[in-house]
């Protein structure tokens, strides 16, 4: 079945870019749901049934880093799986977004090949 | 690089929304470029002008933009770095932060019209460059790659200074771990500062240092993260890891990996700060998921008064774990313990703490720290410009010196106030004390020299309010006062004189000892001993020569010092003045002339 995939990114741009590279990748999801921030993440997902969350992790209000920790905390969401799509490539911080739960990590600027090897198997 | 046609509508898109961000911006970078130094904006905009850079950084990469990329993810890089702590705003860095976004403003919309970023190359280069020049990062190209190899010298040396600076202002904020250890902000930017650090040693490869920052990070991280400390002292583990760093730094000559003398050890005793549970440990071994445990505190919460149970227990009869397991575990629990208990102890015995050359020493041997030296620049300096009265030309001549003299002056100042900090907390960890210590007013002494030939007599006085002054924890609570004793140094300009006070909240002198030596040592009759005031006869304690036979204030041979604190002061046509009330603390104040 089709997956639901919200996209957490300040940027409205930047959502656009990866909404069309989803489509370009050619993988079969369902709705897409957009978030400008942590906060407004955690509040889409507490309304909307969605089945992947995108993040990128520096963004302002709330980053991705805290928006993990937060959904943590909240057992109707904490087992959403969320995936980090961010310029940040560092080990320290990606290590960090794992601890906190996210099952992977893509870096900015990507190709929709790239988004299909990677994100593929969780669609 | 020429956008594709398919991308147009993102292009559009882009210019829009980055255009709105640099609008938004505009208002209060100009403020900050008329005041520079507007505190109640600063954080505002370095956070709001981060997320912007950071944004045209991450979408230009994707267009391919790079003339619009490089001075963003320059800017971006230098506003990470004023929102970390690592570096100040300048007028010089705000400046080119308005540059920057008069760059974007005028920038975009060409993009716009050309579907290129081509013409803004020469811009963006020159832009690019400054901005690297005021950070002295070196060039682009050595940072964008994270190659070592290029630059080296320059590299280095900035490399060493800033870590210089970055560790000494870990060293006092663990200094202050007392009271910052509550302060969830402080804390934050303390992990983005070790977070900084261990960058730092990333990029040179600096592997054991890197290791050693990121156990240090880790810890305090956890801590943020709601998890206990097991240890009533974790800035001493702290504070020695900070001072391994500084050694291992000494014995750079050049870049290449060094080494941390007993690198095992301090790991070990950081990782053994943090109090582990036993569902946390069972966790990380994949044994169960967080939940099992959650419902396993639940179950053992319901019967805590009817049949009280180890978490273990409760989860072996929940068929979770095998009893095997559970053993297997508390082992490990156990021998991590051990294994802190023992580096602690190693530590602890050959971790001299104090008196640590700077890794910038190592290799600026033309840039003295002895503030005496520096002082005695400043004032010759003075003396020079008073004698010759300089004009035109030689007029501006000295008054750089005068400027460059007073920064060094600053600079001297500023590492004398964090030594003094980290010597009263080693005091205190030295005499079983809680000390929170304050130097107020320390800028007076900008101009002058004074600072400096009180350096042993405050140094004295120091050492004397922890040992003597101050309670301990057990005293103070008994006393009913807080754990914690305060000693302060306040410094300041009085007419023609510099007035500089060491005050503590402990017990004070013992006003009718020192009223017997007066007598003993025939200094004045007991008859006339009845009508001093407390004033008068804390300066005829000044005048004895031999000591006390107690151990609170006025101990065996602290008289003699303090005569010694006195001598110093009048050698300097100063006084030494003192005011002591008992249980209620002491003041002793040194009034010596300003010097000019």
């Amino acid at each position: 079945m089709a997956k639901n995939v919200l996209l957490v990114d300040d940027s409205s741009t930047m959502r656009k870019i990866i909404s069309r590279s989803l489509r370009q990748a050619g993988l079969d999801f369902g709705e897409i749901y957009e978030a400008g921030d942590g906060q407004e993440a955690l509040a889409m997902l507490e309304k909307e049934s969605i089945d992947i969350v995108l993040s990128d992790i520096n963004m302002p209000n709330m980053n991705g880093i805290e928006f993990l920790r937060e959904k943590g905390n909240r057992p109707a969401i904490k087992d959403i799986p969320v995936f980090m799509i961010s310029t940040e490539t560092g080990e320290d911080i990606i290590g960090e977004a794992k601890s906190l739960g996210a099952i992977g990590a893509l870096k900015k600027p990507f190709t929709p090949d790239k988004v299909n090897e990677v994100l593929g198997p969780f669609m | 690089m020429r956008v594709p046609e398919e991308d147009y509508t993102i292009l559009e898109d882009f210019v829009q929304e980055s255009l709105a961000g640099v609008k938004r911006a505009t208002p209060f970078v100009k403020a900050l470029v008329e005041q520079p130094d507007r505190e109640d904006i600063l954080p505002k905009v370095t956070e709001h002008c981060f997320h912007l850079f950071h944004s045209i950084k991450g979408t230009g990469g994707f267009l391919q933009l790079d003339q619009l990329v490089r001075p963003a993810e320059a800017m971006e890089y230098l506003l990470d770095r004023i929102r970390s702590g690592v570096q100040s705003f300048t007028p010089m860095l705000v400046s080119l932060l308005a540059e920057s976004c008069q760059f974007m403003e005028k920038g975009l919309p060409l993009l716009l019209i050309n579907k290129s970023d081509e013409r803004l190359a020469t811009s963006a280069q020159a832009l690019t460059a400054a901005i690297f020049q005021a950070m002295k990062v070196g060039e682009e190209d050595s940072w964008v790659d994270g190659s070592a190899a290029l630059e080296p010298h320059g590299m280095h040396d900035t490399f060493l200074l800033e870590t210089e600076n970055l560790l000494t202002t870990a060293e006092q904020e663990f200094v202050l771990w007392d009271f910052i250890a509550m302060d969830h902000q402080r804390m934050e930017d303390l992990c983005r500062l070790l977070h900084r650090l261990k960058q730092n040693f990333a990029l040179f490869e600096l592997k054991d240092l890197e290791r050693l920052c990121l156990a240090l990070e880790s810890a305090l991280t956890r801590y943020l993260q709601g998890e206990f400390f097991q240890t009533e002292y974790p800035e001493r583990v702290f504070l020695r890891s900070i001072d391994a760093v500084r050694s291992a730094l000494t014995s750079i000559t050049r870049l290449g990996d060094v080494a941390v003398t007993g690198l095992d050890h301090h790991l070990a005793a950081l990782q053994g700060l943090m109090r582990q549970p036993i569902g946390t440990l069972l966790i990380e071994a994949g044994l169960v998921n967080p939940q099992v445990i959650e419902d396993a505190l639940e179950v053992q919460k319901s019967c805590r008064d009817t049949t009280p149970r180890r978490l273990g227990e409760v989860l072996v009869d929940m068929g979770e774990v095998t009893p095997d397991q559970i053993q297997h575990i508390l082992q490990a629990q156990h021998s991590n313990r051990a294994r802190a208990a023992q580096a602690e102890t190693i530590l602890s015995s050959v971790c001299q703490p104090q008196g640590q050359p700077s890794p910038a020493s190592a290799v600026y041997n033309e840039i003295s720290i002895d503030g005496r030296k520096i002082a005695r620049i400043v004032e010759l300096v003075n003396q020079l410009a008073v004698l010759y009265q300089p004009e035109g030309a030689a007029a501006g001549i000295f008054s750089e010196l005068k400027m460059l003299a007073k920064s060094c002056n600053q600079e001297a100042l500023a590492a004398f106030s964090s030594r003094l900090k980290r010597l009263v907390h080693d005091l205190a960890v030295q005499y079983n004390k809680r000390v929170y210590f304050v130097i107020e007013g320390i800028d007076t002494l900008l101009d002058q020299r004074d600072i400096f030939l009180l350096a042993d007599p405050l140094l004295y006085l120091l050492r004397n309010g922890v040992e003597h002054g101050l309670e301990t924890v057990e005293e103070r609570m008994l006393a009913g006062k807080r754990k914690s004793g305060k000693l302060t140094l306040t410094a300041l300009q009085h007419g023609a004189e510099i007035w500089v006070s060491i005050e503590d909240d402990g017990q004070g002198f013992d006003m009718k000892k020192i009223a017997n030596l007066a007598v003993a040592q025939n200094l004045v009759d007991r008859e006339g001993v009845a009508n001093l005031t407390p004033r008068e006869l804390a300066q005829l304690f000044f005048r004895s020569q031999t000591s006390i036979d107690n151990d609170s204030q006025g101990a065996p041979g602290q008289n003699a010092g303090l005569t010694l604190v006195r001598d110093r002061i009048q050698q300097l046509q100063g006084r030494v003045e003192m005011l002591t009330r008992p249980d209620k603390g002491t003041r002793i104040t040194l009034k010596v002339p300003q010097q000019h």
